[in-house]
């Protein structure tokens, strides 16, 4: 089982992000935490954990001790398997040694620090609260902390960002070394800051341009020696994101708190978004927080090939084919012989796999499936 | 018995110079409709109509005056259609008639359906009688229209009646002219019946009614009246006049108008022009100048959504009762899937169609470029006759094309004859002459290709002339042209729908004009999509739609599964919205706009 737990505070917001997390909130920080507890508690969570991931919002804003606490409540509750990953997002500006080595000690074994780009001025404008040499403190102070698995994000396609700068900051990013490189197409996601400076006139690279970006960064990151093990994520071999994995396979996730959603068997729950009603409610037990959506069998195995075709590992052609067939859908082959013959998908021992070109136009390949 | 107290008229004028308002007025005056009562003008029945300010189908209304000599007349007005598509129709409605009040705009002067009609007039003999209008505008000049009159119809512009159809200004003074200048029909009545069908309309709780002129004869209730062209023979049922109200009477008899229904199924069975006759004492010889109506023009018409083909198949049979020259077959198309190749009397008559199609049937439609009848001389001397690019024979079976022309007749200001012969030009036209009708104003006569004025040739010369052009046009057969069939080829599949004939000199500029128009509409592709225009195996125009390079490159995490699978299925969902055009998925609205071709 794995298991996201969502923490929705943050120091300020950035331009593009979407997820659930507010800014000045903190003072209700240890009654969300309680609730949380009281929400992991009363599910009917199974163990036990395989990974545990803390997303925001800023983890990192977490006391250590109100970290300790949830790690506790959820170790009582499922108990963790003996080599449990334990992911926490941080914001570089938020951590230091002290802490770091307080998350470490009570069992965080995996960060991923929120680097986006190297020059000041586009962090200014994406919101971020950081600079470079905040990126390198907190890196090395993670590094002397003992983590040994690493992540940083990066950014691209980002407004004011020349190609040249975006080379720069991979760069950069690279000069450092983490073990797992998440890279990023900024989105403009509906209600956004951003949605609005577009919309007010603010310009965004070309497709032309996001489209060098990836494809120059998919070339270097390859040549330094870290996989594409998915659209959006490098890593060095054997470092590749457990929790994310094992979501992209299809297996069961919990989702705890406030916007968080999980998958158990066929039923998808998430939670509401109004973190006073998150708090009150939570000791009323879980159920009375979830939001639910029944997923029947043809939406789950779509969703498994949708997923899967994202990740390295692909898709077996008799997945396709019986997904296809499920839907009473017709010749699906004649398309995808020709993306193979382009090149976009491999069809190698029954399974089909996006390559490194195919996953620039995954919609596109998707869609065909679709009847 | 006398027929000296019948006058049957018609009014005949070019587009919004006051035809409606005359007849409601006349109506008024002579109190068959009670004044302010009445709909603003009565006799244009369909909104449609209203909508577009023409009449499309010619009604007759009898009406009585008691003239200044103390007689009281029987008035038969006959109500023509006004544009250049219905020629024809509007020949029949004068033939019903002895005379015709030619009216003219007192601020336009006369405008070429002035002249086309009133041609038409003099050519059956009728008794013209000019009235000016809206004398009553800041910007009437009566003069001038005079003068006008006087140079290019050869009326003597002091007979002109001056009048303001809306102010009531000389409505009496036209009812005087009717009575003392037209003269009364002639006819026999104890000959046998001949009657002139000289329109129809078709009514969905009556069936067809047709509208006749007695000419010779008389013919009642039960009558067994038999059309001579088609051979048909209908019991009458009912026989009347509408004064303007629809109202029976016992019969009609020779010089007498009215209307006739028999159970007629379809328009087509009743055609206009046709002779009645009585089948059991039936007339030895038609009257002369029944002509089939046969369409000029052609496009294909299809569904948007492919569901709504049964619906547009019954909605066109519909529509064929009430138009006999509305033809139309089943054409299948492989972009377009199923429609029908429609013909047309001309450019307003198919945009009348389509328009009464998508309002009254709840349609939406595509239609194909429109085009004309060619002939081909097929070098082993056969002749084939095509209407659709499609049934172009192979090109080396083919010895000639030959194209229909028309003799267009445009009238400007002077200060818009080289505009407009620039135009003409382009279109291929062979300038005839250019006259004056007065100093400020010319007749430019063209020959020109059907084909290029089916085009966009109305739009052009009204925007080349800021609206002050009128064009009147009839066919004059065919002429020998370099002829090609352009194919547009998408991922070098061949695009059934825009294929197009046009002459070898035009056809690369419109080919590229299609091929760039399409690189815009289609979105990128998950492989480059070659556009081509062709002539056979010659390609004369070439855009390219690169592949798409990315589309979304988002993360998509636990919480992001349900809205990216939400999101690709809006995009299916989309696409399933497109035509798929030689595997290329088309924007159906960006298809659309295509296909409104332009040079």
């Amino acid at each position: 089982m794995n298991a996201y737990l969502h923490i929705p505070f943050c120091t300020s917001i950035c331009s593009y992000c979407d997820f659930t997390s507010f800014a000045g909130q903190e003072t209700k920080m240890s009654r969300y935490v309680d609730a949380l507890c009281a929400e992991i508690q009363s599910s009917n969570l199974e163990g036990p954990l395989q990974t545990v991931y803390f997303g925001g919002g800023t983890p990192s804003l977490l006391l250590p001790e109100k970290l300790e606490l949830i790690l506790k409540t959820l170790h009582k509750k499922a108990g963790f398997a003996a080599d449990i990953e334990i992911s926490m997002e941080a914001n570089p500006e938020t951590v230091d040694l002290t802490r770091l080595q307080s998350y470490r000690d009570f069992g965080v074994n995996r960060l991923s620090f929120g680097a986006q780009a190297f020059q000041t001025e586009i962090l200014k404008k994406l919101g971020r609260g950081h600079d470079w040499a905040r990126v390198e403190k907190a890196f090395a102070d993670a590094r002397q902390a003992g983590f040994t698995n690493i992540n940083l994000d990066l950014m691209f396609g980002l407004a004011g960002q020349s190609f040249d700068q975006f080379q720069e900051s991979v760069r950069k990013v690279c000069e450092l070394r983490p073990e797992h490189i998440s890279m990023y197409a900024l989105q403009v996601e509906e209600g956004t800051p951003l949605a609005r400076q577009v919309d007010e006139g603010l310009e965004l690279p070309s497709e032309d341009q996001v489209a060098d970006e990836y494809a120059w960064a998919q070339t270097y990151l390859l040549a330094l020696g870290y996989e594409q093990y998915e659209v959006s994520n490098f890593s060095n071999p054997g470092k590749a994101c457990r929790h994310n994995w094992n979501i992209w396979r299809g297996e069961d996730y919990w989702g705890f708190g406030l916007s968080a959603v999980g998958t158990v068997g066929n039923v998808r729950h998430g939670h509401g978004e109004d973190l006073m009603a998150y708090i009150e409610k939570a000791p009323q037990g879980y159920e009375s927080l979830l939001e639910k959506e029944v997923l029947t069998e043809p939406i789950r195995a779509w969703e498994r090939i949708m997923l899967q075709f994202r990740t390295q590992e692909g898709v077996l052609e008799r997945d396709v084919e019986a997904y296809v067939r499920s839907q009473g859908g017709s010749s699906y082959k004649e398309r995808f012989n020709r993306f193979e013959k382009e090149g976009f998908i491999s069809l190698i021992d029954g399974r089909y796999r996006a390559t490194s070109k195919g996953y620039f136009v995954l919609n596109g390949i998707l869609e065909t499936l679709m009847v | 018995m006398s027929l000296d107290h019948i006058r049957n008229f018609c009014i005949i004028a070019h587009i919004d110079h006051g035809k409606s308002t005359l007849a409601d007025r006349l109506l008024e005056f002579t109190g068959a409709i009670p004044p302010r009562e009445m709909r603003a003008q009565l006799m244009d029945q369909m909104d449609l109509e209203r909508e577009r300010g023409i009449t499309i189908k010619a009604k007759a209304v009898r009406f009585f005056y008691k003239a200044k000599d103390g007689k009281k007349y029987e008035m038969n007005l006959i109500d023509t259609p006004g544009h250049v598509d219905f020629n024809y129709e509007v020949s029949r409605s004068l033939k019903a008639c002895e005379g015709a009040l030619l009216l003219i705009d007192a601020s336009q002067g006369v405008e070429a359906q002035t002249l086309a009609n009133a041609y038409l007039a003099s050519d059956q003999n009728l008794a013209i009688i000019p009235v000016i209008n809206k004398i009553d505008l800041p910007s009437a000049d009566v003069e001038r229209c005079k003068k006008q009159m006087e140079d290019s119809l050869a009326i003597d512009g002091s007979e002109a009646v001056l009048a303001s159809a809306k102010e009531g200004i000389g409505i009496e003074e036209i009812l005087e002219a009717v009575v003392t200048k037209v003269p009364p029909p002639t006819g026999v009545v104890e000959e046998p019946l001949k009657a002139l069908i000289f329109d129809s309309m078709f009514d969905i709780y009556r069936g067809v009614m047709i509208f006749v002129r007695v000419i010779n004869g008389t013919i009642k209730k039960g009558t067994k009246m038999k059309f001579m062209v088609t051979g048909k023979v209908f019991e009458v049922e009912e026989i009347g006049v509408f004064k303007p109200k629809m109202e029976k009477s016992d019969q009609l008899s020779a010089g007498e108008v009215g209307y006739i229904s028999a159970n007629i199924k379809e328009v087509a069975d009743a055609k206009v022009g046709d002779t009645i006759t009585d089948e059991t004492n039936p007339t030895a010889e038609a009257l002369p100048g029944f002509k089939d109506v046969l369409p000029m023009v052609f496009c294909g018409l299809y569904p948007v959504s492919t569901d709504d083909y049964a619906k547009l198949k019954e909605a066109l049979s519909k529509l064929k009762l009430s138009d006999a020259a509305l033809s139309y077959e089943p054409e299948t198309s492989l972009a377009l899937s199923f429609g029908f190749r429609c013909g047309f009397l001309g450019l307003l008559h198919m945009e009348i169609v389509q328009e009464r199609l998508e309002r009254e049937y709840d349609l939406n439609l595509i239609a194909t470029a429109p085009s004309v009848i060619y002939k081909i001389k097929k070098t082993n001397g056969e002749e084939v006759v095509i209407d659709n690019p499609s049934e172009l024979p192979d090109p080396t079976l083919i010895d000639a094309i030959f194209e229909p022309y028309i003799d267009a007749k445009i009238i400007v200001p002077a200060d818009y004859i080289g505009v407009v012969m620039t135009l003409c030009q382009e279109k291929r036209g062979i300038h005839k002459n250019t006259s004056f009708i007065d100093t400020t104003r010319a007749v430019i006569a063209y020959e020109l290709p059907l084909a290029e004025v089916v085009m966009d040739f109305f739009d052009k010369l009204k925007s080349a002339t800021k609206g002050y052009a009128s064009l009147d046009y009839e066919p004059i057969g065919y002429q020998e042209g370099h002829i090609v069939k352009v194919d547009i080829l998408l991922n070098n599949e061949p695009v059934d729908a825009l294929s197009f004939m046009v002459h070898r000199d035009k056809a690369e500029n419109r080919g590229r004009g299609i091929a760039e128009k399409l690189k815009e509409i289609i979105p990128t592709q998950m492989f480059e999509v070659p556009i081509q225009a062709a002539i056979g195996g010659k390609v004369i125009a070439r855009e390219t739609v690169r592949a798409r390079r990315k589309d979304v490159l988002a993360k998509c995490y636990g919480g992001d599964i349900s809205r990216k699978r939400k999101l690709l299925d809006k995009q299916k969902e989309g696409k399933k919205r497109m035509k798929n055009i030689g595997s290329v998925e088309i924007p159906q609205e960006a298809f659309m706009a295509v296909l409104k071709v332009e040079d």
